[in-house]
């Protein structure tokens, strides 16, 4: 039996049920045809009878052996249906093929001679084309089988020795014809039995090529199909994971990157909600800062606190890192606390994963499947554990932050407090003397730093203290010890009551301030540049120290630089015993010294570029009427050139000048009429109130006039051309406060405009006229001068309060 | 200048800090322009405003007229002293609602 050809049934003891399937249908098939081919053998014979061709004998036989092939096949079916064993399969197919040889060879035997060879040969081919469960060679043995069978038949007959069966068929052949009929008829059944055999042969080979490369080709396409369902799913996992990720990192505000993470959750996974609840240090309360539910009408459990056994310490779950998986939230252990609420909701599959920093639990994730009895996969819960790694990262970091921004809060703030208190070291205003003014502007580091500024009567003369100084290196030490030389100065010049020289009293101060400072602070390596000057009015003249400091300049009435204050020392502190002398000036009227320290030439811009020595002394350069004039002038300049640079180290300047007259009070601004100026402009005028020491009602009047009107230039003045100049002119008289304002725009006469509309109802009112009514309003005197050419003058003035 | 719009039950709170100058106005107008769109009851917190100009005025007045129109209203709270002034001698006491305390404003609303 071939082994090759019935691969069918080649492996292992049982038919497996799909090739039992197989088989049967092969068989069933089979049994179509033959019972087909019995049939046609029948009416063959059927016919031939009733041609008179056969007897009524040749016709029953035939009948009776094609109804047997015929009734042969409902049983063979049947039991071959309930054979599983591979052997009694093969057997039972070979068995089928011999009964059925048997009953057609009595047909051959019944219809007798040559007409039989041909049913034979169709039989034949039938059974080798359609063929059986048995092998190929087995059915073409049979076939051969048949055709031998058929020799010898037609042998015996014509020898005479069985009764020649049909007896109507002239049947008187020669040997010759009976060997030539048997020859062709063989060679004939050979060759389609050969056909039949090979074709059925090859084409079951083939077939079953076909087939395994079809079950290959099936195979792959479900291996890829997996495989791009995995990529898909790979894909969509990271495109979830990235988003997710984008969604935390969005901005450092947690909360409301939690509530978006919730919403995206949601989206993701089938659940009917998601919740994000983060601990305050112990895992067995749980306050929940984000949740999002698909049904918007569920209730929000923001803000609710949730206790969960599974995250108190002794549960191993936690330290397994995995999400945890709930199949019924209503009766596991784990969550019989809130077994109420999941009852309430009919919750019961639930999937929970820790937020884990650095191994340490600080929240969870908590999702109720939609559908109660959902079953979340291995793939889910993985995207889950991976976004709760990226959710939990986001969170600490979004802690970490807020620490680190609390903690800078706190540094700033303390800072500011620094700030305040040393600014409150130097003095708001400075002292009077007749016939001098003295001017001050100090702007404050963003850090704190070590700039200091003093002005205080001295002796019983009326002689003036005036220091400025700066003291070495920037930040809170420089501060203190700023503070250090503020007091000393003070203290050590306290001590000078009584004395008359003032060269006396600064060699009284300096050299033992330096001395102090250099024994009793050696290790902190402090020290401080400071110009310390007494200014004698008595005399006119200033004598001064410069320990070290940036030369102070005396730019006389007419503009010109008239001394440089240079160094008459060392820096103060540097070490113990160093020698000083002293210096002096002597102010004809108008005369301004300006002293300033190196943060005014080292004021950077955004291009880190400095302010420079030379710019500083090209700005003072010119005649001034006050010294707060030109520390107005100067500040306006370096802010300029700064822009919005951070400022890095304090400015300090201060200016000292002798009046031309004793009621010489004079102070002037000019600058671009622009609106970006304005807030510059009303803050000169309060500075220059306060500078005059006006009241607050006069100032805030002043600064609401001087405002209007300069908004009025501004827009209207100014209108429709180049922003021109603007020059305010505050002049402190006997008995009032005159502010002139300038320009070079459009003159207007503020008598031509119509009246404010104060009083009706608000659907009506008007706002026209409103600024000049308030500039009429706050000051007592309006006066305009409108001067195509040479400017207008808007001068407004107010009565100071005689007491 | 420094806006900041808080909604709570029935307007908004806009904090100012800053000088309410012509400079700043049209600033401000936008700002309440933009609020408009979707409240009309408007509270403005002056707390932090220490200087208003009549440009200022015209922005609150503006607004007040707009708002009310649409059936709201803008309220002043914690005005200082400089503003009051200015805010009294132009006649606007008379026409805008102003609390001294930014609770009564919102009060105000729920009455």
């Amino acid at each position: 039996m071939g082994k090759k050809g019935n691969d069918e049934l080649s492996n292992g003891t049982f038919i497996e049920s799909e090739q039992a399937v197989y088989l049967y249908k092969k068989h069933f098939r089979g049994a179509y045809a033959r019972s087909g081919a019995a049939m046609l053998v029948f009416f063959f014979i059927l016919i031939g009878w009733r041609l008179g061709t056969y007897d009524l004998q040749a016709f029953l036989g035939c009948g009776i052996s094609a109804l047997y092939l015929i009734l042969l096949n409902p049983p063979t079916l049947w039991i071959l249906k309930r054979i599983r064993k591979r052997k009694s399969y093969a057997a039972f197919s070979i068995l089928i093929n011999i009964l059925e040889i048997c009953g057609f060879t009595a047909a051959v035997y019944f219809g007798g001679g040559l007409r039989a060879s041909y049913l034979t040969l169709i039989y034949a081919g039938v059974i080798s084309y359609v063929g059986v469960a048995a092998p190929p060679r087995t059915t073409f043995l049979i076939g051969m089988f048949c055709m031998v069978s058929f020799d010898l038949i037609v042998i015996i007959e014509h020898l005479g020795f069985i009764p020649h069966q049909n007896s109507v068929w002239p049947y008187n052949f020669q040997w010759e014809d009976v060997i030539t009929i048997c020859l062709v008829i063989n060679v004939l059944f050979g060759v389609v039995a050969y056909m039949a055999l090979s074709t059925g042969t090859i084409l079951r080979t083939h077939r079953n090529n076909l087939r395994e490369k079809n079950l290959e080709l099936d195979r792959s396409r479900q291996e890829l199909a997996l495989a791009k369902e995995e990529v898909e799913a790979r894909v969509e996992e990271l495109d979830v994971i990235n988003h997710v990720s984008m969604i935390v990192n969005r901005s450092l505000d947690l909360k409301d990157n939690l509530q978006s993470v919730c919403e995206e959750l949601c989206r993701i996974f089938p659940v009917r909600s998601a919740l994000i609840a983060l601990s305050n240090g112990d895992m067995n309360s749980l306050e929940v800062v984000a949740f999002h539910a698909i049904d918007s009408k569920e209730e929000k459990l923001t803000g609710q606190k949730i206790p969960l056994e599974m995250f108190s310490s002794s549960t191993s779950r936690i330290k397994d890192q995995e999400p945890v998986l709930i199949n019924d939230a209503q009766t596991d252990q784990r969550t019989a606390r809130m077994c109420g609420y999941f009852k309430l909701l009919g919750i019961r599959s639930f999937l929970i994963a820790p937020l884990l920093v650095r191994s340490k639990a600080i929240g969870i994730i908590g999702m109720p499947a939609a559908d109660p009895d959902y079953e979340f996969t291995k793939n889910e819960i993985d995207l889950l554990h991976t976004l709760s790694h990226q959710i939990a990262t986001a969170v600490d970091n979004a802690k970490l932050y807020a620490q680190t921004e609390l903690a800078l809060d706190r540094a700033e703030h303390e800072l500011e407090i620094g700030r305040q208190i040393q600014s409150g070291f130097l003095p708001d205003i400075m002292p009077l003397t007749p016939g001098w003014e003295i001017s001050s502007y100090f702007e404050g580091a963003r850090q704190v730093a070590g700039d200091f500024y003093d002005a205080f009567p001295l002796g019983i003369n009326g002689n003036i203290g005036v220091v400025i100084g700066d003291v070495c290196d920037k930040g809170v030490g420089a501060a203190l010890f700023m503070v250090v030389f503020t007091s000393l100065i003070r203290a050590f010049s306290e001590a000078q009551h009584g004395i008359n020289d003032c060269k006396k009293i600064l060699m009284n101060i300096v050299p033992n301030i330096n001395n102090f400072i250099a024994r009793t602070h050696d290790s902190s390596n402090m020290f401080a540049t400071v110009f310390f000057g007494i200014l004698e009015p008595s005399t006119d003249t200033l004598h001064y120290i410069n320990a070290g400091h940036e030369q102070p300049r005396v730019v006389n009435a007419k503009g010109k630089i008239k001394a440089v204050l240079e160094t008459t020392g060392p820096a103060i502190g540097l070490m113990p015993d160093l020698e000083f002398i002293t210096g002096q000036v002597i102010f004809k009227p108008g005369d301004i010294l300006v002293a300033y320290t190196d943060g005014v030439v080292d004021a950077r811009n955004t291009q880190g570029e400095a302010f420079t020595e030379k710019s500083l002394v090209s700005y003072i350069g010119k005649p001034f009427t006050s010294a707060f004039s030109l520390l107005k002038s100067l500040e306006y300049q370096i802010n300029i050139h700064i822009e919005k640079a951070p400022q890095f180290d304090d400015i300090t300047i201060m200016a000292l000048r002798r009046k031309k007259s004793l009621d010489d009070e004079k102070h002037e601004f000019g600058l671009q009429a622009t609106l970006k100026n304005l807030p510059l402009m009303r803050r000169f005028i309060e500075h220059a109130c306060r500078h005059i020491r006006l009241d607050e009602n006069m100032t805030s009047a002043f600064k609401l006039a001087a405002d209007e009107a300069c908004t009025n230039i501004i827009t209207h003045g100014y209108k429709g051309q180049d922003p021109g100049p603007i020059k305010l002119t505050f002049e402190k008289e006997s008995d009032n406060v005159k502010l002139s304002i300038y320009d070079k725009g459009r003159t207007f006469d503020p008598d031509d405009t119509k009246a404010a509309d104060t009083e009706s109802d608000w659907e009506e009112r008007q706002i026209g006229g409103l600024g000049l009514f308030l500039i009429r309003e706050m000051m007592d005197d309006i006066h305009y001068e409108g001067e195509p050419v040479q400017g207008n003058r808007l001068i407004l003035t107010k009565k100071l309060n005689v007491k | 200048m420094k806006l900041n719009a808080k909604q709570i039950e029935n307007a908004v709170i806009i904090s100012i800090e800053g000088d309410l100058d012509a400079k700043n106005g049209p600033e401000l107008a936008q700002f309440f322009k933009d609020q408009m769109e979707d409240n009309k009851n408007f509270i403005a917190d002056f707390s932090k405003v220490e200087f208003i100009s009549s440009a200022g005025l015209r922005v609150l007045l503006g607004t007040v007229k707009e708002a009310r129109r649409q059936g709201g209203d803008l309220r002043l709270a914690a005005t200082q002293k400089n503003v009051d002034k200015v805010l009294t001698i132009s006649g606007f006491t008379r026409i805008i609602k102003i609390y001294k305390k930014l609770d009564e404003a919102i009060k105000s609303f729920s009455e």
